[in-house]
């Protein structure tokens, strides 16, 4: 092997990973894209929507989510073990969020100090909560 | 735990991305385990023990075990 040819390696397999993001990002940014035009061409039409539309939208939203699992296997068969350590973490933290918030919210409400729990807040909430450990830790690692 | 690798690294003048590509993961892989942010996995322990042609204990340290 000669001098250089690590950062070769290196340069190709960064370039990977950042293929691999973009794909993913596109498939979210289709779905999302898809799901986004039908809520608002729903709300906007007083006529519901065709069978066939449902489906075909259904159907791309399918196809994105399972291209989406498949770039999720492609990306942690990609990068090495400090990257899955940056992912777990991120993981770790974003799913005690959801499991100290949603019971908490529930006997707050159930004490009648607090309104019905809100499924979409506790997402948000852990998702960018394991957004930000992630990024907190790919910051403090770079 | 401490290591060598940095010293080991400026001896053959490598880079952090260099190393890295050698023993296949990524440059901010190389300084988590230098700066002792990161303890490598056995198997990558391992790789890098074989691309230097040293024993693992010449490389990583085990800080914990010497101060007994």
């Amino acid at each position: 092997m000669t001098i250089g040819e690590g950062e070769r390696l290196e340069a190709a397999r960064r370039r990977k990973f950042w293929q691999l993001i973009i794909a993913l990002a596109v498939s979210g940014a289709v779905a999302g894209f898809v799901f986004g035009f039908a809520l608002g061409h729903s709300d906007a039409s007083d006529h519901p929507m065709s069978e066939s539309v449902r489906l075909l939208i259904a159907a791309i939203l399918l196809l994105s989510v399972a291209g989406a699992a498949y770039l999720s296997w492609r990306f942690f068969q990609t990068v090495d073990e400090v990257e899955i350590a940056h992912n777990l973490w991120g993981s770790l933290i974003g799913f005690y969020v959801y499991a100290f918030m949603f019971p908490t919210w529930w006997a707050l409400e159930w004490l009648a100090l607090a309104p019905e729990p809100n499924d979409w807040v506790i997402f948000a909430a852990s998702l960018l909560t394991a957004t930000a450990a992630y990024a907190w830790r790919k910051w403090a690692n770079r | 735990m401490d290591n060598r690798l940095r010293v080991l690294r400026a001896e053959r003048g490598w880079s952090q991305a260099e190393l890295g590509g050698r023993v296949g993961v990524s440059r901010q892989a190389v300084n988590a385990i230098e700066t002792g942010k990161h303890d490598p996995s056995l198997p990558l322990a391992f790789k890098i023990a074989r691309l230097f042609e040293l024993p693992i204990e010449q490389i990583f340290l085990d800080s914990q075990g010497a101060g007994k």
